[in-house]
């Protein structure tokens, strides 16, 4: 093998292939966790929106790596990093992930997909639950470069927003709160909270549930929004390098690869009645 | 004592190690790189395709199931030119560094695969053909054309003409005689045979009170269908003289083996490519140590050893 190939396979793999050793994977309340892998120094730079496929090593149990969102970097003073991903227990997968202790090794692909593009003045985003792990890592990018972020962020129940309320420090955030009553809480859904609010914006970052998205999506077309909206969506998912083609998304221009063409897809792209 | 050798011989081809990227898993064959570099393989084999383009299935296209995997992808494929001339270029680099590269085709008539085989053999730049027998035959009213030896062995031939590039038929699993479809295969030119294709599941979604996948029913793979996989490659073993791939659940060194037990020359790997990033390097590692244990210098000395050690198939 020429050596300028091996210099490049070697990159690659450095690049995309990593491991690191679980550092924190705190409970934070309702079936959240806030996951913290130390990577060391190793070049990792995912942008906001891009994801890692965490592996399980479960040859005869659950076998697919899960997808996830990343939430934060956290850059330490004496030289290395962490990569933090905020996940909700929701199976098998996210159960065995949430029983990972401290000194734990994960083994991870990532960066991966295409992550959001970074536009505006006056950025909006709004979260549906754990949706905000992407949004997260956007909005302290906006504010490296010094703009500020209006964030909504749609919670189930008291138990959510108190498991929420406290992570996201020095954010202009609102939050909605679906079951049960809080003083000074929006009652009802995200995209209710946004219907009402008089926010001035320029651009839309969206992160959530498939419903969510599809019933801003309908406000969106019916009151002939002309801001544009970025969109993450969720796909189970296998390989996530575009490979097995499992995570399809319809959209204008056919199927696409949520793993690789997205996570991240422009409102209008979508094909919003064929998604599931 | 030497490194055993674990060179496997298929026809018209020699596998640097008999571990074979399976159809589906591993797109056209550069989606992977710097994560699963694929000259660790024997051979990779590239997605289904079609003389068309496909769009494949609506989602929702996986689930996971306890041990196992369920795929509707629906032979989602840009069509033979496109694989030509977008994908197959790049993959010559891995051609010369040893690792072959071989095409799976599928088809809904039995002209489609003709077709396609012309032109494999008009444009080259792979090692062989893997035929893809698990599609519905929409001439004959959406009969399987693995599911009978008539209609495999009339595909089989129809490609066999058109082509001197070595031809592999992948057998549908669930059929009442597995052994006499893979024999009619032979007789109509088949070079080897692969077994077994994924098995036909479906996913009851109870909330929305209907079925799950887009594509209505998938193909089950990963461990969960190993000794039923086993089994239906020894019974083809014992019908056949070509070379039997084996394929079906191989998760790690071990499972390999016992593919090559009772009688696999090769085996591919699917399911277990998503489930590590280690399982190309695990299997072969193992496999060479396990040789060295048990004082064997070639992986040929264990292949179909069972049946030295009295088993008979069913």
């Amino acid at each position: 093998m020429p050596f300028h190939y091996y210099l490049k396979v070697h990159f690659e793999y450095k690049y995309k292939c990593n491991s690191g050793l679980v550092s924190s994977n705190n409970e934070l309340g309702s079936g959240f966790f806030l996951l913290t892998i130390d990577i060391g120094s190793i070049y990792f730079e995912p942008a906001p929106g891009q994801f890692i496929n965490i592996y399980l090593n479960d040859e005869y149990g659950y076998m697919l790596p899960r997808p996830f969102s990343v939430f934060n970097i956290v850059k330490y003073e004496n030289l290395g990093s962490a990569v933090q991903i905020l996940y909700k227990v929701i199976g098998r997968g996210t159960k065995i992930i949430s029983q990972l202790t401290k000194g734990d090794r994960v083994e991870f692909t990532g960066p991966l997909g295409n992550g959001f593009i970074i536009e505006g003045e006056k950025p909006l985003l709004i979260a549906g639950g754990v949706g905000i792990a992407s949004l997260n890592f956007l909005a302290r990018r906006f504010k490296e470069n010094k703009i500020e972020p209006k964030v909504l962020i749609g919670v189930r129940d008291e138990m959510s927003y108190r498991a929420f309320n406290g992570i996201f420090n020095n954010l202009d955030i609102q939050f909605s709160i679906e079951r049960g009553e809080l003083d000074t809480i929006f009652k009802g859904n995200v995209i209710e909270l946004y219907s009402i609010s008089d926010i001035d914006y320029d651009v839309i970052y969206i992160c959530g549930p498939t419903n969510m998205l599809k019933s801003f999506e309908e406000i969106y077309r019916s009151k002939n929004i002309i801001t544009k909206v970025y969109c993450c969506l969720e796909s189970r998912m296998a390989c996530g390098v575009g490979a097995c083609l499992g995570c399809s998304i319809p959209t204008k221009d056919g199927y696409r690869s949520c793993c690789v063409d997205g996570p991240v897809f422009e409102i209008g792209e979508v094909i919003w009645k064929d998604l599931t | 004592m030497e490194r055993p050798n674990i060179n496997v011989e298929l026809p018209g081809m020699r596998l640097k190690n008999p571990v074979i990227a399976a159809s589906g898993t591993f797109g056209f064959g550069t989606e992977y790189d710097g994560i699963y570099p694929a000259h660790l393989f024997g051979a990779i084999i590239l997605k289904g395709t079609t003389l068309k383009p496909r769009d494949g299935n609506p989602p929702p296209r996986i689930y996971e199931t306890p041990s196992g995997l369920i795929n509707s992808v629906g032979l989602q494929n840009p069509g033979i030119e496109s694989v030509y001339d977008e994908y197959l270029p790049k993959l010559q680099n891995l051609r010369e560094s040893g690792t072959k590269v071989i095409l799976n085709i599928a088809g809904d008539t039995v002209d489609e695969y003709e077709a396609i085989a012309s032109i494999c053999e008009e444009r080259g730049m792979i090692d062989g053909i893997e035929v893809n027998l698990s599609c519905p035959n929409v001439k004959k009213g959406g009969v399987n054309f693995g599911s009978n030896p008539d209609i495999a062995s009339k595909v089989v031939a129809s490609v066999r003409r058109k082509t001197t590039l070595p031809v592999i038929v992948k057998l549908a699993p669930v059929v009442t005689d597995i052994g006499k479809i893979a024999l009619s295969c032979q007789e109509a030119g088949a070079d080897a045979i692969s077994a077994i294709n994924t098995l036909p599941a479906v996913v009851i979604d109870i909330d929305k009170q209907k079925l799950f996948l887009g594509g209505g029913s998938g193909g089950l793979s990963g461990s969960a269908i190993k000794p039923f996989a086993l089994m239906q490659v020894m019974n083809i073993v014992k019908r056949v003289s070509i070379p039997v791939i084996g394929c079906g659940g191989i998760m790690n060194s071990r499972d390999a083996i016992e593919f090559i037990m009772v009688g696999a020359r090769a085996v591919q790997i699917g399911t277990g490519l998503f489930v590590s990033l280690k399982t190309v390097e695990n299997v072969i590692n193992g496999l060479v140590e396990y040789l060295s244990s048990v004082r064997k210098d070639n992986i040929s000395q264990i292949e179909g050893i069972i049946f030295n050690n009295g088993a008979r198939s069913f």
